[in-house]
């Protein structure tokens, strides 16, 4: 294996190993790992990659893993990213599965999920602080931003139509004010 | 037999769920309470261990009911079989998306796409906290101001996130 791949599987390995919440509640530690310290990506790209994970099938971080590897070492670094995002995952629930089903009996555990979730939401809003500026620039995206907004909060609209009425829109615009 | 059909379900599961782990649960629940894998209850039990486990919150529930129902191997059946759609698509994707990277009709659309994405990220925030802290009509006060504490010590220090999620739920223990 070379170095390019070994890294990106330990890398891969250690976000799922330490990643708590969910894609969402993680993106600034992704953020930290793969775009500060590894320089895998830049900012412009990880946000490119969530975009993507909301209109493809699949878990974020998987989607996440298999873009990264991709472009620092072709389809063998996508696997090897990939696999190592999941792996954790069995290999936590494999073995401690005796103990966390018996254990998650214990109503008290409940408060303990309570303190996650919270910790998760507190996570997201400051994930969404960092990337607003980099992600919303003009004043056309920030209308389809405030839109997309009142219709997740008053309607039932599958996200999939948000996601194409937004690209589009924004590309007619710009085609549009081009021609001025 | 059982491991084909693992596979089949959790592979179907990957390919048509859209929107990341918490967008996928419902879809999960259905498939695997139509096949007796699992009851209701039992489904629930899970999905709460699978977002206090480290990893993916639907590669984790896969997991766990491939535990359930085909120990070791089951497990990893139904891991790969709910990533694998993922890996497939993102790779095709990817390959593409690295070729128009900076094409001004692609950046044009994402433009776009982005406000979407972190409305949805802004209404994934909202959705959880709204099942926490406001339950059954009343606002839980406590919890309120936990989330702004965390959220400040997020901005003013450099923890890491893992430590603000282990002690928040330490904290939780002890004060809810």
């Amino acid at each position: 294996m070379n170095t390019v791949n070994k890294e990106l599987f330990k890398t891969f390995f250690y976000l799922g190993a330490t990643t708590i919440g969910g894609g969402y509640a993680m993106i600034g530690f992704i953020e930290k790992i793969v775009v500060d310290d590894k320089k895998w990506l830049s900012h412009e790209e990880l946000l490119d990659i969530l975009a993507v994970s909301q209109a493809t099938p699949g878990a974020i971080a998987i989607n996440a893993a298999t873009y990264v590897g991709k472009k620092a070492s072709g389809k063998a670094g996508a696997i090897l990213a990939s696999l190592g995002v999941i792996l954790p995952s069995i290999l936590i629930i494999s073995l401690l599965y005796p103990l966390l089903i018996v254990s998650f009996e214990h109503e008290k555990l409940n408060s303990l999920f309570k303190g996650i979730q919270l910790a998760v939401v507190a996570l997201i809003i400051n994930s969404v602080i960092s990337i607003f500026s980099k992600g919303i620039k003009g004043v056309f995206p920030k209308l389809i931003f405030v839109f997309s907004l009142l219709c997740l909060f008053f309607t039932n609209i599958n996200p999939i139509y948000l996601i194409i009425l937004g690209g589009i829109s924004n590309l007619i615009y710009t085609i549009i004010k081009g021609w001025k | 037999m059982e491991f084909l059909y693992l596979f089949l379900i959790f592979f179907k599961i990957g390919l048509f769920s859209f929107g990341g782990g918490l967008a996928m649960l419902p879809i999960i629940e259905r498939e695997v309470i139509a096949m007796a894998w699992l009851s209701k209850e039992e489904f629930l039990k899970i999905v709460s261990i699978s977002q206090i486990t480290p990893g993916a919150i639907a590669v984790n529930t896969a997991t766990f009911v491939g535990q359930k129902v085909g120990g070791i191997w089951g497990s990893i059946v139904a891991s790969m079989a709910i990533s694998l759609p993922s890996i497939i698509i993102m790779l095709a994707i990817s390959s593409f998306l690295l070729r128009v990277q900076n094409h001004p009709i692609k950046i044009s659309i994402f433009a776009g796409i982005k406000s979407i994405t972190i409305s949805l990220i802004i209404f994934a925030a909202y959705s959880i906290g709204k099942s926490t802290i406001y339950i059954d009509k009343k606002l839980d006060i406590i919890a309120l101001v936990f989330t702004f504490f965390i959220l400040f010590t997020l901005q003013k220090t450099k923890i890491n996130p893992l430590i603000i999620i282990l002690s928040s739920g330490l904290i939780g223990f002890f004060i809810f």
